[in-house]
């Protein structure tokens, strides 16, 4: 095998797959303009959205006889509007109303019920809004029961209990991003992978390209080895541009998250970021050589998009399996690829890594990737 | 030179079973001969050339081009061959230039003696005009003389064309005939597939006949003229299928 062809090889295809308009779209356009976009647009529909619903009344009923003076308290509510109704569960049902309460005795004293619909967004508020206004009910009939008896009112909360997040927003938009991130950046890497490795495998097989390369002195595994560097260089590139294309989208205000605005931070300092592109680099050689091994089965286009498809549903499995909660990079989970990466991932932006994790990492998707590379040859 | 020593080619298809693609055959074809493979379609001339010319794994035999085996020495077959067939298709996102860039680099040809190359066979054939536009803009005359470009960049001592004027203009036509016969003036071995009579007649020094992935019969127009008693080409092809279905009908 000479180097020299292996570099002439992929020197041709780089230029070859850079005047591609399919995957320039796939590799600039997708990874820099697709997902902030998608965050902006559905960050601000869902802004929206929570700020209409909290503008709205929340239509309740309840069942006459209410304790003494709640439903006075009901009514003056400014976020509810009370409806009288003979039949508050079908009218709950029929969506007339989002809620209704009902006062119930027994022998171990009078309980008051909420009844709400759980499936429905506005009926739920309806009934957080009637917790809180019962709650605040029941305080003041303690207050006045113990003043009544002459108790000192601490008697009820000897502790005052509260909750501190000792996390500063650069953690909380660690713990959050670290979820996402990695998902979007293997859809991106292998979004990225697939389009050249379809044209460079079964694409020249369809333009009939591919005889004429064969009548030329040059050894397959140089040619393999020059359009699979091409797959990785371009998956690499369309992930390092949505890595920071997603980061100044953020630092710039494109991505509003709701309630969490203001309370995360999402940037990446010089090191994070040289580390994050060290783990893209075995990540991609990975997924470039997955991707690839698949299309060359293929005979058209056509049919490589068929089954690549599978593929990349199997790929993205382990990414969603690191999304899962109470999963850490430990044990046997350190060896799996995909998943590591992107439990490594959360890590780092949580800054919760050690050299050894990394490198532990590091090696076992190096190995993978050169394992796939070699079957792949085999196959080619 | 090329020799074929009982060169054969047997492809299995699950419906109409063994397919005797191109039967046993033995043949040379001396430096400065254009041979000619004439026959019609699926007569087994494109899997025939495409065996010499390292594509095709023989089933059985095997050749020699230039001394070298096309079994255990493809790569200097490939170097010593320049090929175009139907299926030798060009990069359309590349110019002509580029093209031969990475042809000539992969022939291990200098970059001095790529740039020295390409000017030469640009004048050659006329090229000038459209070296800088990508192929997939180009017309099939044009597309065809980059082909024939890539083929003889190297300059290989043997040609392997199949049916290289299929679909051109006259004009572009009568460039690559020429080159073809300068080629073999200049001492190269060419075999070269048709299915254009006259053009078998007046370009080709011996022809074989070639039917149902057999050759029928070798001889120069002459040779096949006195033995048949008859002028065209097209009718000495006829009589000698006739021939072969009488034979085949007896057997």
């Amino acid at each position: 095998m000479q180097l020299k062809k292996v570099v002439t090889v992929y020197k041709k295809e780089i230029k070859d797959t850079l005047r591609d308009r399919r995957t320039l779209m796939m590799m600039v356009l997708v990874p820099i303009l697709l997902y902030p976009v998608l965050f902006a647009v559905v960050g601000q529909i869902m802004a929206v959205g929570t700020q209409q619903l909290e503008k709205e009344k929340s239509v309740i009923a309840y069942i006459p006889e209410m304790p003494i003076g709640l439903d006075s308290l009901l009514v003056a509510n400014s976020e509810l509007e009370v409806l009288v109704s003979p039949y508050p569960a079908e009218d709950l049902q029929n969506r007339a109303i989002q809620a209704y309460l009902e006062q119930k005795s027994s022998e171990t004293g009078d309980s008051l019920l909420i009844y709400f619909d759980a499936a429905v967004d506005r009926s739920r508020l309806a009934k957080d809004r009637l917790n809180a206004l019962v709650e605040d009910y029941q305080r003041q009939l303690q207050v006045a029961r113990l003043q009544e008896a002459g108790v000192a009112l601490d008697l009820l909360e000897p502790l005052k209990i509260r909750a501190i997040n000792m996390a500063p927003p650069a953690k909380m938009g660690g713990m959050l991003f670290g979820s996402i991130i990695p998902t979007l950046l293997i859809v991106t890497l292998v979004l990225g992978a697939m389009y050249p490795a379809i044209d460079l495998t079964a694409g020249e097989k369809e333009r009939g390209t591919l005889e004429t390369i064969l009548t030329v002195p040059v050894q397959r595994l140089e040619l393999l080895l020059g359009k699979y560097l091409t797959v990785t260089t371009i998956a690499l590139i369309t992930g390092i541009l949505n890595l920071l294309s997603m980061s100044l989208a953020y630092s710039l205000g494109f991505i509003q998250l709701g309630i969490m605005s203001g309370k995360l931070e999402f940037a990446f300092s010089p090191p994070v970021f040289l580390l994050l592109l060290l783990l893209i680099i075995p990540l991609a050689l990975f997924l470039s050589a997955a991707v690839l091994s698949v299309a060359i089965f293929a005979r058209s286009f056509k049919d490589a998009q068929n089954l690549v498809t599978p593929l990349y549903i199997l790929l993205m499995f382990p990414a969603l399996i690191a999304t899962a909660p109470g999963i850490e990079l430990k044990g046997i989970l350190v060896f799996i690829p995909i998943l590591n990466v992107s439990l490594l991932f959360k890590e780092i932006l949580l800054n919760n890594y050690s050299a050894e994790l990394i490198f532990s990492v590091l090696i076992s998707n190096s190995i993978f990737a050169g394992l796939t590379i070699i079957i792949f040859s085999k196959l080619f | 030179m090329i020799q074929t020593v009982e060169l054969s080619k047997t492809f299995w298809d699950r419906k109409r079973g063994e397919i005797n693609a191109v039967l046993p055959t033995t043949l040379t074809i001396e430096p400065g001969e254009i041979f000619g493979l004439l026959g019609p379609n699926g007569a087994g001339k494109t899997t025939f050339l495409r065996m010499l010319a390292t594509v095709l794994t023989p089933s059985e035999g095997t050749a020699l081009l230039n001394g070298f085996d096309i079994c255990r020495q493809s790569e200097a077959v490939k170097r010593s061959i320049g090929f175009i067939s139907g299926n030798t298709k060009l990069y359309g996102r590349l110019t002509p230039r580029e093209l031969l860039q990475y042809f000539g680099e992969l022939h291990e040809m200098a970059p001095a003696t790529i740039a020295t190359r390409c000017e030469a066979i640009f004048e050659l054939l006329d090229m000038h005009q459209f070296v800088h536009q990508r192929i997939e803009k180009l017309s099939t005359g044009q597309t065809q003389k980059t082909s024939i470009a890539r083929c003889i960049l190297h300059d290989p001592p043997i040609f392997i064309l199949d049916e290289p004027t299929l679909g051109l203009d006259i004009l572009t036509s009568r460039t690559i005939i020429q080159f073809i016969r300068n080629a073999a003036q200049a001492g190269k071995t060419i075999i070269l597939s048709t299915h254009y009579m006259e053009e078998a007649e007046f370009l080709c020094h011996r022809i074989a006949l070639m039917h149902l992935g057999k050759i029928l019969a070798i001889n120069t127009l002459t040779g096949f003229q006195q033995q048949c008693d008859k002028n065209h080409l097209a009718d000495i092809f006829l009589d000698f299928i006739e021939q072969e279905k009488g034979e085949m009908n007896a057997a």
